[in-house]
């Protein structure tokens, strides 16, 4: 399996793009079932492992990193238009 | 092992180059020395921005540290200050703490004899200290004396799985030889004192770890206000990171596993050995400044480390990271440490950055858009400690 994207640590809900991904393309990564992206994924950026309503901690490195403003869907990009900073909310 | 070398210091520290520097005290005589570094290209000429016009005692101790730390410095073994004479950091008020150097030491003032008398003075005397200086002799350096700083810059979301990893790696390696290495950047730690302090020698470090964070965050909140959440750069959103948080998790691996045994000042030389972390902002040139008196190479001002610095980007996950440490001797660790990216990077060929569907855009324009009123006039909470270097 050529994998495309990276899950930094088992505690995480979000995984990371190895490459640009076409939307529906799918996400292989060690240590977890493949799955569609829902729309196009930008290398570098953060993808939901599985869905997160709004209001949940965003976990990477195994560590709280931001928290969601609305409900994400499994395979949609995570970045700054649905999560916030724990600290400092808007 | 290849053993490395360097200049013994009569103060029992080791510079990896013998440099000669030539720093201005104020800005105000910043032409002077980029005159000088025009007739003597081979000295480190260092103009900057300070000086005078900074007045709390907390700004002032930063200043004369700096100022001193540089002359100080292990890869220094001559020096020559121009003054101007009626600025804060004049050269007599900085006498007390560069005498203390024991290495040769000019200074020359423009409101003495002009600038081009200055200039001219100034030149023969950095001729004259290279002659000085060049019979000194490279003698095998132990690793115990070893002092390295790490230092990143241009994080993506990739930073913190290639670059700062393989950094952290070498910082891991270069501790267990015995060595010291600083890292810093308080405002990239933001979110992270839960995950440092597990790594403190004992409840003092903790503490201090806690309370750097803590006003790191305040300082942020502080200057930015309602836009403090975007304290981050737009490249590093458009490079997929979202939050400080996750900036911080990626940022602190450059330090690698060990045990924090000392968090010091900005400035501060470290007196315990290990792992040692500096309070200093994220803000590259003002970090580098920060680390570079005590320990790095770094671009700014091109003086060779007390050993070197290791300079980890990580943009686009292309694990730029590099040393640009001092000497050729150090080179086997640059060696190292790109195998140890190879060996442990996820990503090589990522493509080029695209622009992340506007995200830095969508920030520039908020930021356009906040009332100047919602924005707070600076008050920094530097605490007013007593003048001392």
């Amino acid at each position: 399996m050529k994998e495309n994207s990276l899950v930094i640590h088992p505690r995480d809900n979000v995984v990371v793009a190895l490459r640009n991904l076409a939307a529906g393309e799918e996400v292989k990564a060690k240590g977890i079932e493949g799955f569609a992206v829902l729309q196009e994924i930008p290398a570098s950026h953060k993808i939901a492992l599985r869905e997160i309503p709004a209001g949940e901690e965003i976990i990477k490195y195994g560590e709280t990193v931001a928290v969601s403003t609305r409900l994400i869907k499994k395979g949609e990009w995570v970045h700054t238009h649905n999560l916030e900073s724990k600290r400092w909310r808007k | 092992m290849r053993e490395i070398t360097g200049y013994e210091r009569k103060n029992g520290k080791y510079g990896v180059r013998n440099h000669v520097l030539v720093m201005a005290t104020v800005s105000c005589v910043n032409g002077v020395v980029n005159r000088i570094s025009r007739e003597v290209p081979e000295a480190v000429c260092v103009p900057h921005s300070y000086g005078c016009g900074r007045g709390s005692a907390r700004e002032t101790q930063i200043l004369f540290r700096i100022l001193a730390s540089m002359v100080h410095h292990p890869n220094v073994g001559a020096v020559v200050l121009i003054g101007l004479g009626c600025e804060r950091s004049n050269t007599k008020a900085l006498l007390p703490f560069v005498e203390k150097a024991e290495k040769p030491v000019e200074l020359f003032n423009v409101q003495d004899c002009g600038s081009l008398q200055t200039a001219k003075k100034g030149t023969e005397a950095a001729r004259r200290m290279f002659a000085e200086i060049s019979g000194q002799q490279r003698v095998p350096l132990p690793w115990d004396r070893l002092l390295v700083a790490m230092e990143c810059g241009g994080s993506d979301a990739m930073s913190g799985v290639t670059a700062n990893v393989a950094l952290g790696a070498v910082s891991d390696w270069l501790v267990g030889k015995g060595s010291s290495v600083i890292f810093g950047e308080n405002t990239e730690m933001i979110g992270t004192a839960h995950v440092l302090t597990r790594r403190a020698r004992n409840e003092e470090v903790a503490k201090k770890i806690v309370a750097m964070i803590d006003q790191a965050e305040q300082r942020t909140e502080d200057i930015m206000g309602p836009l403090a959440s975007w304290v981050i750069s737009p490249g590093n959103m458009d490079g997929g990171m979202s939050t400080i948080a996750e900036k911080s998790m990626g940022c602190i691996h450059k330090g690698g596993t060990t045990t924090i045994n000392q968090v010091v000042d900005y400035g501060e030389w470290p007196t315990e050995k290990g792992l040692i972390l500096q309070d200093g902002p994220g803000y590259d040139d003002a970090g580098e400044g920060n680390q570079l008196p005590h320990t790095p190479e770094l671009n700014p001002f091109h003086i060779a480390a007390q050993t070197g610095c290791a300079y980890g980007t990580g943009r686009q996950g292309q694990s730029t990271a590099f040393f640009a440490l001092g000497a050729h001797d150090l080179l086997f660790l640059q060696k190292l440490l790109v195998r140890i990216i190879v060996e442990r990077s996820v990503v090589h060929e990522l493509p080029p950055l695209q622009n992340g569907k506007g995200a830095s855009a969508a920030r520039a324009a908020q930021i356009m858009s906040t009332p100047h009123s919602q924005i707070p006039i600076r008050n920094l909470p530097f605490p007013c400690s007593a003048f001392q270097l």
